[in-house]
């Protein structure tokens, strides 16, 4: 078994960060409550609402955690909740991370692997996460069943939400960015049905160092993305100098990247020097001022 | 090499080639897939992104293994074509049209080499002097450790003198080559861009002294040694790069025996630039003003024309012009 011997990292400078446009983001999505307590604990997160069953924590550090209720269907419907919401709030995308309990045909309950291929089930459909950073642990298979394992028939974890997880989450963000990390709470010599809620925190609670090592990584990972897709502030308010159609809009990005791209470096001082009375002035004035290659 | 994981085809799987790659993977996760394209070719997948940790996958390649080049490619005008044993390259070049190409940055190896030397064969039975490129969709060499792709092809092609093979690659692993004897229907062909562009362009690639040392070693054991110096890539100080490189290379290697030497533009079809140009919205050489030739992002007509003239003035200084070819 692969554990890590460190202490647990707080994640005390994210919490001193601000959130800006271009900052790490994560949406963790866990299904029960005895789930989320260790994490909310741990990520030092603050209850921001409850809707419909669901309940969403959130902290300064760019972290959301999700608390989904159990079963793909109600796993889907929180993941597209949380992102619609998100979309309205900033349009900033988030990496999504899976975490919970599951059964497994071979490994020990306690340990903790990272989900490299799903199978749904009852639909057969099979999925593949991204490994972009090395994960630190072990990883595993998963496969997706509509009523809990008790029979544990491959060497692989079970559970009951992984499958709609990973389709959902990857509506809204590129598939390298979302991931699921099972911890093994039953398996053929420990019944699913000896597993009790504090068990369950427990079982979390032992993981956090492993955890928090992912939830760093793809902090990062999504921050990387961030820095490169997702336009910053200062395109936002040059947007703003004039009123723009949305076809000038589109040229208007596409101009910006470029004056980003060749080494432009402060298109709103710039700008500033030049009457701009419509989207055609503003086009032109950013040509004007980008870098010749 | 460490790769993120390794995805295996089930029908490859017992092969005792897989089985002697695997070997060499041990700390790799390993994971079953049916075929390739449930991986390589996803949807919305993010090259950039998976270029950070590539994963292997071991797979068979079922038909189209043998294809012709495209036009201009080849350094004679006899029958010419190409076979990928991989697709993707481990080096990150930025001008490269694999990222355009590809959905996914994940290496494919496919290991059922047998049948590409049957297709091989059957293609060169009805013509003369048949060349057959090997380094199109990757390196030719630079995974050499993990695909044993020169232990097998080297012998086999030293049994079919009839053909020729181009070994394209930008890779130092060359110590397998200099364990057989060198063979008068292989061609090792290196490509090369100044160091300015190098160093901004070729990541992960090996500096070039250590190419040329590498080329060196090669061609003083026998073996036909060609160049290519491409993508020509327009900068203003593009003749004193160049001037610089050709000083380095030519001091190196005997330009007598070099096989041939060919220079290429920088040029990408318009779908694969506009995916590039989106995966890499930073990236000032997908800013730069292009226009479209054939269906071809090319670099301005005036500056490619600048670029050959001053390009093959500098290097007629050093080669023979028999030995010379612009390709496409």
């Amino acid at each position: 078994m692969h554990s890590i011997d460190r202490s647990v990292p707080e994640l005390n400078a994210g919490q001193q960060r601000t959130v800006s446009r271009t900052a790490g983001r994560i949406n963790i999505v866990v299904a029960l409550g005895c789930e989320a307590r260790p994490l909310v604990r741990h990520f030092r997160l603050g209850h921001k609402q409850s809707t419909a069953g669901l309940r969403i924590y959130t902290g300064k550090n760019g972290i959301t955690l999700l608390v989904s209720g159990v079963g793909k269907q109600a796993t889907a419907c929180a993941c597209g909740y949380l992102a619609g919401q998100q979309g309205r709030e900033d349009g900033n995308p988030a990496a999504w991370l899976n975490i919970g309990i599951a059964g497994h045909g071979n490994r020990r309950p306690g340990e903790g692997v990272l989900v490299q291929k799903i199978t749904d089930q009852s639909t057969g459909q099979v999925s593949y996460p991204s490994m972009v950073f090395n994960p630190g642990c072990q990883t595993s298979n998963l496969v997706t069943v509509d009523s809990p394992e008790t029979e544990y028939r491959d060497a692989c974890a079970y559970d009951m939400e992984g499958s709609a997880f990973f389709r959902a989450a990857t509506r809204f963000i590129t598939p390298e960015l979302v991931q699921a990390y099972k911890i093994v709470s039953d398996n053929p010599d420990s019944p699913v049905g000896d597993v009790t809620a504090q068990g369950i925190a427990a079982l979390i609670e032992a993981r956090l160092a492993e955890i928090s090592l992912l939830v760093e990584s793809l902090l990062a990972a999504s921050s990387n993305y961030n820095e490169i897709y997702t336009l910053p502030d200062e395109f936002r308010d040059l947007e703003k100098r004039t009123r723009l159609t949305v076809s000038q809009r589109t040229q208007l990005e596409t101009a910006y990247r470029r004056y980003r791209a060749l080494g432009g470096t402060d298109i709103l001082s710039a700008v500033e020097k030049h009457s701009i009375q419509n989207g055609v002035d503003l086009l032109s004035a950013i040509d004007r001022f980008t870098p010749s290659q | 090499m460490k790769f993120a994981c390794a995805y295996i085809e089930e029908e490859v799987r017992d092969t005792p080639r897989v089985k002697a790659i695997l070997s060499r993977l041990s700390d790799t996760p390993i994971v079953d897939i049916g075929r390739y394209g449930e991986v390589f070719n996803r949807n919305a997948q993010n090259f950039r992104l998976q270029k950070q940790n590539p994963a292997l996958i071991l797979a068979k390649k079922h038909g189209n293994l043998v294809l012709p080049s495209p036009a201009d490619y080849g350094f004679n005008e006899n029958p010419s074509f190409y076979f990928s044993h991989m697709l993707n390259c481990v080096y990150d070049c930025r001008y490269c049209f694999l990222q355009g190409m590809y959905r996914s940055a994940n290496y494919v190896l496919f290991t059922n080499y047998e049948d590409f030397a049957s297709e091989i064969d059957r293609t060169a039975s009805d013509k003369t002097g048949a060349v057959f490129y090997s380094g199109y969709d990757c390196d030719s060499l630079a995974l050499e450790p993990v695909s044993g792709f020169i232990d097998y092809f080297v012998p086999w092609f030293s049994r079919h003198t009839d053909t020729t093979l181009e070994l394209r690659t930008k890779s130092t692993q060359v110590r397998k080559l200099q364990k057989f004897e060198p063979l008068d229907n292989c061609v090792i062909a290196m490509s090369f861009t100044p160091e300015p562009d190098h160093r901004r362009w070729e990541l992960r690639v090996p500096a070039i002294a250590k190419r040329l040392d590498a080329l060196a070693r090669l061609q003083r054991q026998g073996w036909q040694i060609a160049l290519r110096f491409e993508p020509l890539i327009y900068s203003d100080r593009f003749r004193e790069h160049y001037q610089t490189l050709f000083a380095g290379v030519f001091s190196k290697l005997n330009t007598t025996d070099l096989h041939s030497v060919s220079i290429g533009q920088f040029r990408m079809p318009k779908n694969f630039y506009s995916r590039v140009a989106s995966l890499y919205p930073d990236e000032a050489l997908f800013a730069r003003k292009f226009q479209l030739q054939d269906g071809q992002v090319v670099q301005l007509q005036v500056q490619q024309e600048e670029l050959r003239q001053g390009v093959e003035e500098l290097l007629f200084r050093y080669i023979d012009k028999s030995k010379y070819y612009h390709c496409g």
